[in-house]
C-alpha cells in the first residue's frame, strides 16, 4: 500500500531518477521527430539533471543512513552509487553521441533507445522487488541489442546483435528461474526480506542450485568464460555503444552477485567456483588482450580480464572491493573507447618484453613491499593477513614493484633506487585510497567478508605472478623461436577471434 | 603406378612458372590497386588509378566490376577473414605487445611457420596440413605452386591475381605502399601477400578457379551517378568560366607596392582566407604549392623523428635538420621536463600492456579518467587548453628551425642550390618584382582532437605533414645575403627592406602564427599591424566557416570554430578539401574579386615571365597531378562510400596504429570517412565533379606542353580532368576536346 507518508524523499528522488530518462525518451521520441537535434539535447540534459539528483540520493543515503525506503526501491547504498556510476557514463555518452552521431540516419532511434536503456538499467539497481530487477535486466539487454545493431542492413552488426541476444537469454532465463527458487523459499518477492532471512534454517541444496543460476547469468552478462565471445564480437557498435556496453552493462553480472552477496557469502563453496571462474577468464582475458592488433579488440579482451578479475574479487568474498573495480574499470574503459580515435598517435615506450634486467626487479622489490603496504593501509586492510585479503594486497605489491622497476629503468640503478621507492609508495598509497573511497560506501552493507586460503587461491595467484615475472623478464622474448610458443601464439590468436558471422570479409557487405 | 595416379593427368599438368615469371606478373597484375598510405601520412590518391589509361566512364565502370561486387561466396568469405587476420597480425605497427613471431624474415615465411598450427587454416585436415608444412620456402615458388594446385592456366595467372588483389583491395594497396615505401622495416610484398592468399585458397577454396569472372563485365550501376555529375560539371564549369572571363580585363601587370605579400597553399581551403585577408588592407597573396618546392626530408634533432616534407611524386633530395633555436638553459628544461613526462607515459604503459598489473591501474585511474570525460565533454576547448598548460608547465615547448646549412653528414643544402631553390621558387610562383616590405610563406596543417584522419587535413604537398618548416626553411634561404646576391646577378632584385617571414596557417581555426625572426631590417610596426590584420581575417573566415556547417546563425563563431577543432566527440572538425572542384592558374587578378567559396586550387602564375614554359609544365605536372589525386579521391569516396571511402566514422576501428577497419574486422577501409564528404548519411556535402584545370595562357603552348607529356595526355584525353585555356591573345576561353582539339566556349 503506498501512502503519502510513504513518499520520503529517497523514495521520491528514487522514483524521478528511474523515471526521469524515460521522460525524456518519450519527450525526444513523441515531440521531436522533426527536429531530432533539439529533442537529443533535452533528453541529454535530463539525463544530467537527473545525475545530480542521484549525487544527491547518494548523499542523502550516507548523511542519514537508516532511513529505511518504503517503497518498491531499494534505496540502499549500493544503489545509488549504481545510479550514480549509470547516469554519469550516460550523461556523457549522450552528450559525446550529440556530436560524434551528428547526421546518422538512425539518430533519433538512437537517442531515444540511449534514454531507456538509462532508465532500465536504473530500474535494474535500484529494485526492491525481484520482478523489477529483473525486468531491468532483460529490457536492458533487449535496448542493448537493439544499439548494438545499429544499422541493420549491415549483416555483421545483426550477427553481433544476434549473438548477444542469444547469451543474454539464456542468462535471463537462468535469473528468471534463480529468482524464482528464491522468491518461493523465502516467500517474498522483496530483496530486503531476502537478504535478511536466516538462510541456514532453510535447506541448502536449493538454495544452491538458485544462486548457481544467478551466477551463470552472472557470467553471460559479464563475459565469463564460456560465455565471453558476444564481448569480443560486439565491436560493429557504434563507438558510444561500446563506452556505454564496458562502463556501464557489462558489469551487471559483478552487480547482481554483489547484490545477494549476503547468500553467497554462506556458500564458500560457490565462492570458490566463482573464484575459478573470473580467474580463468581474467588470465585469457589478458593473454588475448597482449596479441590485439586493432585497439577496439583489444580493448575488448582487456574488459573481459577485468570483468574476470572482478569475479575473482566476489570469490575471494571481498565485495565491496568487486564494486570498487566495476566503478573504475568501467570510467577508464570508457575513456579509453571514447578517445579510441587518437590511438594511432599514441607513443610506446619501450615495453617490459624488451626490458628485463633481474637485478633491477630485485632492487624493485622495497618499492613493492612499501606499495603494497601503503595500499593496505589507506585502504584499511591489514598487510599480512592468513586470509583472501592477502591476494590484493598480492596484487598491489606486483602493481608497485613494476613503478619500482619502471623508474629504475630510466637511468643509473644507484640514483634512481630511493626515488622508485617513494614513488612506488605514493602509487600504492593512491591506488589504496581509490579502492578505499568505494569501499567505505558500502561498508553498512557488511559484505566484506575474506574468506580462509585455500589451494586454489594460491594456484591462480601463482599463475598470475609466474606470468608477470616472465613478461618482465623477458621469458616471452626468448621463447619466440619455440614451436611451443607459436602453437600457444596461434592458438591464443584463433580463439580470440570474433564469432565469423560478426566479421565483414568482403567489403561491400558493409552499409552505414 | 600409386605415384602417377596422384598426380593430375598428363594433359592438365602445367609446367611450373618460374619464380621470376611470377614476380613479373604479380607486378602487372598490381597495377589495378591504388596504394594505400598509412594514418600517419594520409596522402589523396585516385583509387581508380590503374585504370586512368582507360577513358573515364569505361575506367569507372570496370571499377564496378571489380571493386563494387556485393556478392560473395562463403568461401570466399572465409579465405578473406583468413587474409585480413594474418594481414592485421603481421603488420601491425605498435598496438600489440606480444607481436607475431619472427617478421624479420618476411611474411610469408613468418606465416608459414605458424600455418601448420593454424586450425582455421586446415581445418584439421592431415593432408592440407602437411602439404602447407611442404610448401617452399620462396614466396613466389609458392605462388607458383599454388596456382597450379588451382589448376590456373599460365596465360589465365595475371587475370586470377589482378582479382586475388582486388578481393581486399585496402590492404592489397597498404601492401603495395609498404613495399615501394618500407621495404626494410618487416619486409612484405604483393608476392608474398599472394603466396599467403593463394595456399588458404588451396585450403579452403579449392574450386576458386570457378568463381564467377566478373572482370570484362562492366557494371552500370553508377549511370545515374555519371549523369548527374555531367550536368554539375557543365553547370559549375560554365559558371566558373563566365565569372573568370568578366576578370580578364582586371590583369594589369602594373601594381602599388602592397604592405605585405602573403604566400599560401594552392589547396583549396587557402582561397576563401586569402580573400578574407585580402579584404583587410593593402595585401597581396599569391598560390604556390605548400612544400614550397623545397624536396625535402625533416629530421628533428629534438626527437630523432624523421619524415618525408615533399610530395610523394618526389623523392626528398635533402635531409634538412631541425635545431632548437632555444638557449642552452631552455633547452636543457626542455630535457628535465621531457623526461618527467616519458616516465609518466611509462609507468601508464607498463602497467597497462603487462600481465597482472592493469588491474590495479584502472582502479588507480578511474577517478581520473572519469573526470577528464567530463571535462572533455562538457568543456572541449577548456580540456584542450588545460592539458596544453600542464604540459606547458612541466615541458615548455621548444621552438625548433630548420637549418639549411648543416653539411655534416650529408645534411642541408650546398650554398649553390639554396640560390637555385629560391630563385625557382619566386620565378614558379610569379614572384619576381614589386615585393613587399613584409613577405609570408605560409606553410598549413590543421589541428583536430581524437581524429585518425588528422593527416588527411595537412598539407598533401608536404606528405601529408604540416608545413610550417618549408617555410621556414625557405624564408631562411631567401633572407640569405648571398643567396639574394646571386638572385640579383639573374635580374631577380629583392629591395633591401624586404624581409622573407615564415608562418603556418592553421586551416581548422584559421590561426596564422608568424614564426618569429631575428632579422634587423624588419618592419616591426608593420608587422604588429599584420598579426592583427590576421585576427580580423580569422574572425571573418570563421562566420563563413560556421555557414558552411549550417549554423550560420552561430552567436559568436569564431568560438564555434575552435570548438569544432578542440572538440573530441567532433566528427567533422572542417571541411577539408570537399567541394573541391577547379584549378585555376594564372595571376590572382584573375580571382581576387570573385567568390570561388573555397572550390579552387589557385596556383599563381604569369604566362608573359614563362618565357620557355617550363613554369607551366612543371604546374600542370607536379601541382595539377596531385590536385587530381585529390579531386578523383573526393569525387570516388563521394560516390560510393563503402567500395571507395571508408564509411562511416561511428564504428571505425583503428588497426596496428595504421588504418582503419569497420568493427570487427573487414578490409582495410581507405578512402575518405563519410562524414569528411557528406552532411548527414543521405545529404552530401563534397559535389563529385571531376577537376575542371583554368589556364591563362595562350593555346599554342599548352598544346606544345601536352605534346610533350604523356601524364597530361592521359588526364586531359581520357577525360579525367577538363582543361580550359584562357587564351590572352584574343581574350577568349577555349576547352580541350579528348580529341585534342579546343572548342571554343561561348559566353
Amino acid at each position: 500500500m503506498i501512502s503519502i507518508q510513504s513518499l520520503n524523499y529517497p523514495s521520491a528522488v528514487h522514483a524521478l531518477v528511474v523515471g526521469l530518462p524515460l521522460a525524456g525518451a518519450i519527450l525526444n521520441g513523441f515531440f521531436f521527430s522533426r527536429n531530432s537535434v533539439r529533442g537529443s539535447q533535452i533528453a541529454t540534459t535530463i539525463v544530467w539533471v537527473t545525475w545530480l539528483m542521484a549525487i544527491s540520493g547518494l548523499v542523502n543515503v550516507l548523511l542519514y543512513p537508516n532511513q529505511e525506503d518504503r517503497m518498491v526501491f531499494s534505496g540502499d547504498n549500493l544503489s545509488w552509487l549504481m545510479a550514480v556510476l549509470i547516469l554519469g557514463v550516460s550523461g556523457i555518452v549522450h552528450h559525446f553521441s550529440l556530436r560524434y552521431m551528428s547526421g546518422d540516419r538512425t539518430y533519433h532511434r538512437y537517442f531515444i533507445t540511449l534514454s531507456l536503456i538509462t532508465s532500465t538499467a536504473l530500474l535494474m539497481v535500484s529494485s526492491d522487488h525481484l520482478l523489477g530487477l529483473l525486468a531491468g535486466w532483460g529490457l536492458s539487454n533487449v535496448l542493448l541489442v537493439r544499439l548494438m545493431i545499429h544499422k541493420s542492413g549491415w549483416a555483421a552488426a545483426y550477427q553481433s546483435g544476434k549473438l548477444a541476444f542469444r547469451t543474454f537469454a539464456f542468462g535471463f532465463i537462468c535469473l528468471l528461474v534463480g529468482f524464482g527458487l528464491l522468491a518461493n523459499l523465502a516467500n517474498s518477492f522483496s530483496m530486503r526480506t531476502i537478504l535478511k532471512l536466516d538462510w541456514a534454517s532453510l535447506p541448502t541444496f536449493p538454495v544452491t542450485v538458485a544462486l548457481s543460476l544467478i551466477l551463470v547469468a552472472a557470467m553471460t552478462q559479464s563475459a565469463q568464460v564460456p560465455f565471453h565471445r558476444w564481448l569480443i564480437s560486439s565491436l560493429n557498435s557504434p563507438t558510444p555503444i561500446s563506452a556505454l556496453m564496458h562502463a556501464g552493462l557489462v558489469n551487471g553480472g559483478g552487480f547482481l552477485l554483489v547484490r545477494f552477496a549476503p547468500l553467497y557469502l554462506a556458500q564458500p563453496g560457490l565462492l570458490t567456483i566463482l573464484f575459478t571462474i573470473g580467474g580463468v577468464t581474467a588470465v585469457i582475458g589478458t593473454a588475448w588482450k597482449l596479441l590485439q592488433s586493432d585497439l577496439k579488440r583489444m580493448l575488448a579482451c582487456s574488459t573481459m580480464g577485468q570483468m574476470g578479475f572482478m569475479m575473482m574479487q566476489c570469490g575471494l568474498g571481498l565485495f565491496p572491493a568487486a564494486v570498487a573495480h566495476l566503478c573504475w574499470h568501467g570510467l577508464f574503459k570508457a575513456y579509453l573507447f571514447l578517445s579510441g580515435g587518437s590511438a594511432a598517435q599514441e607513443k610506446r615506450g619501450p615495453m617490459p618484453r624488451q626490458l628485463g634486467s633481474p637485478l633491477a626487479l630485485l632492487l624493485a622489490l622495497p618499492g613493492g613491499i612499501a606499495g603494497a603496504y601503503a595500499f593496505a593501509t589507506l585502504s584499511e586492510k591489514p598487510f599480512v593477513a592468513a586470509n583472501t585479503t592477502a591476494l590484493l594486497i598480492g596484487f598491489a605489491f606486483m602493481s608497485t614493484i613494476q613503478v619500482a622497476y619502471t623508474v629504475l629503468q630510466t637511468g643509473k640503478l644507484i640514483w634512481r633506487w630511493l626515488p622508485a621507492t617513494l614513488l612506488a609508495l605514493l602509487a600504492g598509497g593512491l591506488y589504496g585510497l581509490s579502492v578505499r573511497a568505494i569501499e567505505t560506501l558500502l561498508t553498512p552493507l557488511a559484505i566484506a567478508v575474506p574468506q580462509p586460503l585455500n589451494v586454489l587461491h594460491g594456484l591462480f595467484f601463482g599463475v598470475f605472478l609466474f606470468a608477470w615475472l616472465a613478461l618482465n623478464l623477458k621469458w616471452p622474448v626468448r621463447q619466440q623461436t619455440t614451436r611451443l610458443w607459436h602453437y600457444l601464439y596461434v592458438k591464443a590468436l584463433n580463439t580470440s577471434q570474433p564469432h565469423p558471422a560478426t566479421t565483414t570479409p568482403t567489403r561491400n557487405v558493409y552499409q552505414y | 603406378m600409386i605415384t602417377e595416379s596422384l598426380l593430375p593427368p598428363v594433359s592438365k599438368r602445367v609446367q611450373l612458372t618460374t619464380s621470376d615469371e611470377i614476380r613479373a606478373t604479380v607486378a602487372e597484375a598490381a597495377n589495378i590497386v591504388s596504394p594505400v598510405w598509412p594514418l600517419k601520412t594520409i596522402i589523396a590518391c585516385n583509387p581508380l588509378q590503374g585504370l586512368e589509361d582507360l577513358p573515364f566512364e569505361t575506367a569507372v565502370a570496370q571499377g564496378d566490376s571489380l571493386f563494387r561486387q556485393t556478392d560473395a561466396s562463403p568461401e570466399l568469405a572465409s579465405v578473406n577473414r583468413q587474409l585480413i587476420k594474418w594481414c592485421v597480425t603481421f603488420l601491425d605497427e605498435g598496438q600489440a605487445t606480444w607481436v607475431m613471431p619472427d617478421r624479420k624474415k618476411g611474411f610469408y615465411r613468418a606465416w608459414k611457420q605458424l600455418v601448420s598450427f593454424d586450425t582455421q587454416v586446415h581445418q584439421g585436415k592431415k593432408a592440407d596440413k602437411q602439404w602447407l608444412t611442404t610448401l617452399p620456402e620462396n614466396a613466389a615458388d609458392a605462388l607458383a605452386v599454388c596456382l597450379n594446385k588451382l589448376n590456373v592456366a599460365p596465360d589465365e595467372h595475371e587475370v586470377f591475381l589482378k582479382i586475388a588483389l582486388t578481393q581486399l583491395p585496402g590492404w592489397s594497396g597498404y601492401i603495395k605502399w609498404r613495399e615501394s615505401d618500407q621495404p626494410g622495416l618487416n619486409p612484405i610484398t604483393l608476392v608474398d601477400f599472394l603466396a599467403v592468399r593463394l595456399a588458404i585458397t588451396c585450403c579452403l577454396w579449392p574450386e576458386a578457379i570457378h568463381q564467377p569472372n566478373q572482370v570484362g563485365l562492366p557494371g552500370n550501376r553508377m549511370a545515374g551517378a555519371l549523369a548527374t555529375l555531367k550536368h554539375n560539371e557543365t553547370t559549375y564549369q560554365t559558371q566558373l568560366v563566365d565569372q573568370l572571363m568578366t576578370q580578364l580585363r582586371f590583369v594589369n601587370p602594373l601594381r602599388q607596392r602592397p604592405d605585405a605579400q602573403l604566400v599560401f597553399c594552392i589547396d583549396v581551403r587557402s582561397e576563401p582566407f586569402r580573400r578574407s585577408i585580402e579584404a583587410q588592407g593593402n595585401y597581396e597573396t599569391l598560390g604556390f604549392a605548400g612544400f614550397f618546392g623545397l624536396p625535402i626530408r625533416l629530421n628533428d634533432t629534438v626527437t630523432g623523428a624523421a619524415h618525408d616534407s615533399c610530395p610523394v611524386l618526389l623523392k626528398p633530395s635533402h635531409t634538412i635538420d631541425q635545431k632548437p633555436t632555444a638557449t642552452a638553459h631552455e633547452q636543457a628544461r626542455f630535457w628535465r621536463g621531457k623526461r618527467v613526462i616519458d616516465t609518466l607515459r611509462a609507468f601508464y604503459q607498463q602497467l597497462k600492456y603487462n600481465f597482472s598489473t592493469p588491474f590495479a591501474l584502472v582502479e588507480t585511474l578511474g577517478a581520473g579518467c572519469g573526470l577528464l570525460m567530463l571535462e572533455r565533454t562538457l568543456a572541449p576547448t577548456l580540456s584542450v587548453q588545460t592539458r596544453h598548460r600542464f604540459t606547458e608547465a612541466i615541458r615548455p615547448g621548444l621552438s625548433t628551425a630548420p637549418d639549411a646549412n648543416d653539411h655534416h653528414h650529408h645534411h642541408g643544402i650546398t650554398p649553390d642550390l639554396q640560390a637555385v631553390y629560391a630563385e625557382g621558387a619566386l620565378r614558379l610562383m610569379g614572384l619576381t618584382d614589386n615585393f613587399g616590405r613584409l613577405v609570408v610563406l605560409c606553410g598549413h596543417g590543421s589541428s583536430t582532437q581524437n581524429n585518425p584522419y588528422s593527416s588527411a587535413l595537412d598539407c598533401g604537398a608536404c606528405g601529408g605533414n604540416h608545413g610550417g618548416a618549408n617555410a621556414q626553411l625557405l624564408a631562411a634561404l631567401l633572407n640569405t645575403p648571398s643567396v639574394r646576391k646571386v638572385l640579383a646577378n639573374h635580374a631577380l632584385r629583392i629591395p633591401a627592406d624586404t624581409v622573407f617571414l615564415a608562418a603556418e596557417h592553421n586551416t581548422t581555426t584559421d590561426d596564422v602564427v608568424i614564426y618569429s625572426t631575428e632579422h634587423k631590417a624588419i618592419d616591426q610596426a608593420a608587422l604588429v599591424d599584420l598579426r592583427c590584420k590576421l585576427t580580423l581575417a580569422k574572425v571573418a573566415n570563421s562566420a563563413y566557416r560556421c555557414r558552411t556547417f549550417g549554423n550560420g546563425n552561430s552567436i559568436d563563431p569564431a568560438r564555434e570554430t575552435l570548438r569544432r577543432s578542440n572538440d573530441w566527440a567532433e566528427v567533422r572538425p572542417e571541411w577539408g578539401l570537399a567541394r573541391n572542384a577547379a584549378f585555376v592558374v594564372g595571376p590572382r587578378q584573375l580571382t581576387e574579386k570573385l567568390d570561388l567559396e573555397g572550390r579552387c586550387f589557385l596556383h599563381s602564375y604569369n604566362w608573359e615571365q614563362d618565357t620557355n614554359h617550363t613554369h607551366l609544365e612543371t604546374i600542370l605536372t607536379a601541382p595539377m597531378v596531385v590536385a587530381q589525386w585529390i579531386n578523383s579521391q573526393y569525387l570516388f569516396s563521394t560516390l560510393d562510400p563503402v567500395a571507395y571511402g571508408s564509411g562511416s566514422k561511428v564504428t571505425h576501428n583503428v588497426t596496428g596504429k595504421l588504418g582503419i577497419m569497420q568493427g570487427n574486422a573487414s578490409d582495410l577501409m581507405h578512402g575518405l570517412p563519410l562524414q569528411s564528404v557528406k552532411r548527414s548519411d543521405t545529404e552530401t556535402y563534397h559535389e563529385p565533379q571531376r577537376l575542371c584545370t583554368v589556364v591563362m595562357a595562350p593555346r599554342a603552348r599548352i598544346d606544345l606542353l601536352v605534346a610533350r607529356q604523356p601524364v597530361l595526355q592521359k588526364l586531359f584525353f581520357n577525360e579525367w580532368v577538363t582543361l580550359v585555356a584562357l587564351d590572352p591573345t584574343d581574350k577568349q576561353a577555349y576547352r580541350l576536346n579528348s580529341a585534342g582539339d579546343w572548342a571554343l566556349l561561348e559566353s
